[in-house]
């Protein structure tokens, strides 16, 4: 809660020469944090930010409390200075008022009606605090209760006496439905549960805690008025507050808990400035409906648990000096600290450790030693998952890719687009946003969106992300996993394949293939005739393949693009760190060329793999260059026993020839060429090189 | 002919070529020593006309003579063409090298990256927890009781899911529930850093409703505020540079006690508060930027996790990954949520 304090108002609590800087750079250290100290003509303004288990520092008092306890541990004098308030004498008249609390909503509701109130603008003081404190004053009726809330920190309201015509508070929760108009004359129509005021006869004249209503508020006309307080349920007024949108000052201090106990001493406060102000005339009773009155209790910690929490030596007297500079009760009993807290700090202290807290803050953490994590380290390592993943993204990154992070919260429209039925997909039960309502079971989606927003300035884009999908599981947690997506403006599917291969080389992992797609297990996205699986043992953990030409379309996504996807668990799971030396082969290779004609719609793969099959004596197996249906490989032998001579190889060699005309239907074409392994690397690269051109067959 | 005669014709050859740094003058001599009516076969063809035995000798010393002037040219030519290659030739370095296109990692994954190594170092170890949570795990464990604010629909995202035992289905908004998964799963000692996306329904210049956390969790025995205070320095000068400094502020969290704010020098104002023109730093609050939450591992907490706060005590801390990075000096990211775009014209930038 953000709180602005006036340094003069703040001083009439507090009795200290330190400087506006001073005070505020000590309060920040030890209790409410300054955030910003400003010049306000001859005076200065604290900004300052209150937590929300301590609205009772969130008023002139409560400040001026915090900084008399916390600014002399700094070497400068300070001394609270308590509010002087004078006793209500009795009324001099008798008006009726009825009120009939649901306890369950107000704590404590306190109350007293004034006669022939006198409305006038407030003295300029009093403005000009209300006005620094960030609110607008009005007359002095309503200012009042707006400087009593910013000074001793308890909302305050004032009714019109006379507009209530039945002289009947009934507070209850409201129906689902009823409407108020506030007194800005706005109308809201109220959720349901909220705590309203009735005036007996169904009529709401109020949302108490909350903001007033327009029926029942004062007037420069007002001769009668009530001043009202309620301690309201912090829980209740939250809902209301958060369920209208309606952020008063009041709604902010109401859902954080005040205590009742403040109440008391903000009606006095109210009624001395009424008298002062309005030369109001007391016309009733106090009202003081409070029917579970403030118990204090007693909270303790050992001196040993402090010092062990704290890492230093603090003795029993210190700590104690310490809490009760903070307006706690504190006795010692065999090393152990007893405490009573004052009734503002009842609901934040229950435990050995809030105190410790106290303690430590006003001690100062800044003079806590620094130290590091000592004894045993645990022995958990990293996991391969971890590790696999940063070497993917490295080596993605270097294969020229860019990483992008998107939501992983979409849109329907997005799903639907990729052919996805939203229902597999978890949606969100309180989307802020259409956008991000379903949690994706695919990082593709939005790398189409991010190909499509790139595409003109980047005609060479290859983007990809990793990140965690989520696939619902009946009564469970959804199954979250990592993936790794990649998307690609080419014309060539083997580009892609190639940094597949390389990162599950980098990976160690030897044992993968690459299969067909089943068509009705694909979705949309994929063209299905050029899409793969990536299979690493017998399962398939991914496509790869061009993007098909309806996504494109639906996607407006102009360029031919291959993309791929896979899961990052099963690749963790197969890949090896372990890297184990062969020995050079000191017996020469003896390298030659096979071309074969093959009958179209030939996998040359799986040919290629036939091959290498064949023995053992076979240590690779290359295509070369390909034309038309024709295809050259360069097959390697080399034996690590002996040196092969031309007569095994052709065994071999022959076993090749037939095994593949078998197999495949095709033909060995012209002679095939030994060659020793020196060919020119030259001529190689040129093969290379013009392979290129026929990547897209 | 005199073996004399044959030594001083190779002393002479040999000077020579030794003078010269010209090529030209160099192909002359070699016509002149070692051409076929060079000065070397002229002796050949003499040495015919010796007696047998002379010939050999004579031979001999030729043949020797004539292999020092080869090498002495040959050592001549190669020199010559070193120092043609380093002294004439103009080599251009500012030509652009060609293209390769590299890529990049996202700020995130670097800065996730560097906070991995930092805490590994002194025996962190990264770990990963569910990212669609139960709100026990989220909420109730951490002390977070059925009515509290952070439970509201409007602080955090539920899931349409129906419940479980352990209450409805919600997207982590913090990676706090890691701490509770950590230390059902293993004993203490515990030194964690779960690193994982969160979601919140916020969105402004410094939230975006995607984000990730950064969760330390260290319990062991007597584990102290110092501890706390000594690791999260040790961060900050890793992670920021040497020159910022830290602060502990007094703060309210319901899963620690005590519980601190975390404050780090502004590097704009260095922590003055003040720009060198006397106005105040607009960044910056009096000098110090908020870095995150921090505390002691509250009680209640330890026990949801099944540890026993009377043997064991801890901190624990759970930062952006985003925020702490926007804070690192000269980055100069306008708004966070940038770092979400798809833009390559922002992404190529890192």
């Amino acid at each position: 809660m953000d709180i602005v304090v006036l340094d003069s108002w703040l001083r009439d609590f507090l009795e200290t020469k330190a400087t506006p800087q001073e005070i505020g750079r000590c309060l920040s250290l030890c209790g409410p944090s300054v955030e910003r100290i400003k010049k306000q003509g001859n005076d200065w303004l604290y900004e300052i930010e209150v937590t929300s288990n301590r609205v009772d520092s969130a008023s002139i008092i409560g400040i001026a409390r915090e900084a008399a306890a916390i600014l002399p541990r700094f070497g400068f004098k300070a001394k609270f200075k308590p509010l002087t308030l004078k006793k209500i004498p009795q009324p001099e008249t008798n008006f009726k008022l009825r009120i009939r609390n649901n306890p369950r909503l107000c704590l404590r509701i306190m109350g007293i009606i004034l006669d022939q109130v006198k409305v006038k603008p407030s003295p300029a003081l009093i403005q000009k605090r209300i006005r620094a404190s960030g609110q607008r004053p009005l007359f002095n009726l309503v200012d009042i209760t707006n400087y009593v809330m910013l000074e001793v920190g308890h909302p305050c309201h004032v009714f019109d006496y006379d507009k209530i015509s039945t002289h009947h508070f009934l507070i209850r929760p409201a129906k689902k439905g009823e409407r108020i108009v506030s007194l800005e004359g706005k109308t809201y129509q109220l959720p349901g549960g909220d705590t309203v005021i009735d005036d007996g006869t169904g009529k709401i004249i109020d949302l108490p805690g909350i903001i007033g209503t327009k029926n029942s508020v004062v007037s420069p006309k007002t001769k009668r008025i009530i001043f009202f307080l309620e301690t309201n349920d912090p829980v209740q007024m939250r809902k209301t507050s958060m369920n209208l949108g309606i952020r008063t000052m009041a709604a902010n201090f109401n859902e954080k808990g005040v205590d009742p106990e403040l109440a008391g001493k903000a009606l006095i406060r109210g009624v001395n400035l009424y008298q002062d102000l309005a030369q109001a005339r007391i016309a009733s009773q106090i009202f003081d409906l409070y029917p579970h009155p403030y118990q204090p209790k007693q909270v303790g910690v050992s001196l040993d648990l402090v010092n062990r929490k704290l890492g230093c030596r603090l003795t029993l007297k210190e700590s104690g000096w310490i809490l009760k500079s903070l307006q706690f009760k504190v006795s010692f009993k065999n090393k152990k600290i007893i405490t009573t807290p004052p009734s503002w700090r009842d609901k934040d202290i229950n435990i050995p450790e809030d105190l410790i807290e106290e303690i430590a803050r006003i001690y100062g953490y800044f003079r806590l030693p620094n130290l590091v994590p000592v004894g045993r380290a645990p022995h958990r390592r990293q996991t391969k998952q971890l590790r696999t993943e940063q070497q993917i993204k490295i080596a993605l990154k270097f294969l020229g890719f860019t990483e992008a992070y998107n939501y992983s919260l979409v849109s329907q429209e997005l799903l639907l687009k990729t052919g996805v039925d939203p229902r597999s997909c978890l949606k969100l039960k309180n989307p802020t946003n259409e956008n991000l309502t379903f949690l994706r079971l695919s990082l593709l989606p939005s790398l189409l969106q991010a190909a499509f927003l790139n595409q003109n300035r980047f005609p060479d884009l290859k983007i990809f992300e990793m990140a965690n999908v989520y696939r619902p599981q009946p009564g469970k947690l959804p199954q979250e996993t990592m993936r790794v997506a990649g998307l690609v403006f080419s014309q060539n599917f083997y580009q892609v394949k190639r940094t597949i291969e390389i990162i599950l080389k980098e990976l160690g992992i030897k044992d993968y293939s690459f299969k067909p797609v089943v068509p009705e297990e694909t979705c949309l996205v994929w063209d299905q005739n050029r899409c793969a699986n990536l299979i690493l043992g017998k399962k398939s953990i991914g496509q790869l393949g061009f993007l098909s030409e309806r996504v494109r379309k639906e996607f407006e996504i102009k360029k031919k693009a291959v993309a791929f996807e896979l899961e990052i668990f099963p690749l963790a799971h197969a890949s090896s760190w372990t890297k184990s030396f062969q020995p050079i082969p000191i017996y020469p290779p003896i390298v030659e060329d096979l071309t074969f004609a093959v009958p179209s719609k030939t996998p040359i793969g799986n040919l290629i793999q036939l091959i290498k099959d064949i023995s053992s004596i076979i240590k690779s197996v290359q295509l070369i260059n390909s034309f038309k249906n024709s295809f050259s490989f360069r097959i390697v032998y080399q034996s690590h026993k002996k040196t092969l001579t031309a007569k095994e190889v052709s065994r071999i060699r022959n076993e090749v020839i037939r095994k593949v005309q078998e197999k495949f239907k095709a033909r060995l074409k012209g002679n095939y060429h030994p060659e020793r392994e020196k060919a020119s690397a030259k001529k190689l690269r040129r093969r290379q090189r013009s392979r290129k051109g026929t990547g897209g067959r | 002919m005199e073996k004399d005669q044959i030594h001083n014709l190779k002393n002479e050859a040999i000077a020579q070529i030794l003078r010269t740094g010209n090529k030209q003058e160099l192909e002359r001599l070699q016509i002149v020593y070692l051409g076929r009516k060079g000065k070397i076969n002229q002796f050949l063809k003499e040495l015919a006309r010796l007696e047998r035995e002379e010939r050999t000798d004579i031979g001999k010393t030729l043949n020797e003579a004539k292999k020092a002037i080869e090498n002495t040219l040959k050592t001549a030519f190669k020199r010559n063409l070193g120092k043609k290659e380093k002294t004439e030739e103009w080599f251009d370095i500012t030509l652009p090298a060609p293209k390769s296109q590299i890529g990049h990692l996202h700020l995130i994954s670097q800065a996730i990256a560097e906070i991995e190594r930092i805490f590994a170092a002194i025996g962190f170890t990264r770990v990963r927890h569910p990212e669609v949570e139960w709100d026990w795990y989220s909420f109730e464990a951490l002390n977070m009781p059925q009515n509290h604010p952070a439970r509201d629909d409007f602080e955090a995202f539920y899931v349409q899911a129906p419940p479980s035992k352990k209450g409805q289905m919600c997207l982590t908004p913090h990676t706090s529930s890691g701490q509770i998964r950590e230390m059902l799963a293993h004993q203490p000692p515990i030194r964690m850093i779960n690193i994982g996306r969160c979601y919140r329904p916020e969105s402004d210049i410094s939230h975006a409703p995607v984000f990730h956390q950064f969760e330390g969790l260290y319990i062991d025995k007597n584990v102290n505020i110092g501890h706390l205070k000594g690791m999260l320095s040790y961060f900050a000068e890793e992670f920021f540079g040497p020159e910022r400094k830290i602060r502990l502020r007094p703060y309210d969290f319901r899963f620690t006690e005590p519980s601190f704010e975390v404050d780090i020098t502004c590097d704009l104002c260095q922590g003055k508060g003040r720009l060198s023109n006397g106005q105040n730093c607009r960044v910056c609050k009096e000098g110090w930027l908020e870095l995150g939450g921090s505390g002691m591992t509250h009680p209640f907490v330890l026990k949801s996790g099944g540890v026993d706060p009377k043997k064991y005590s801890g901190f624990a801390f759970g930062w952006g990954v985003e925020r702490v990075m926007m804070m690192k000096a000269g980055l100069n990211l306008p708004d966070l949520r940038l770092l979400w775009s798809p833009d390559l014209r922002i992404l190529n930038q890192f």
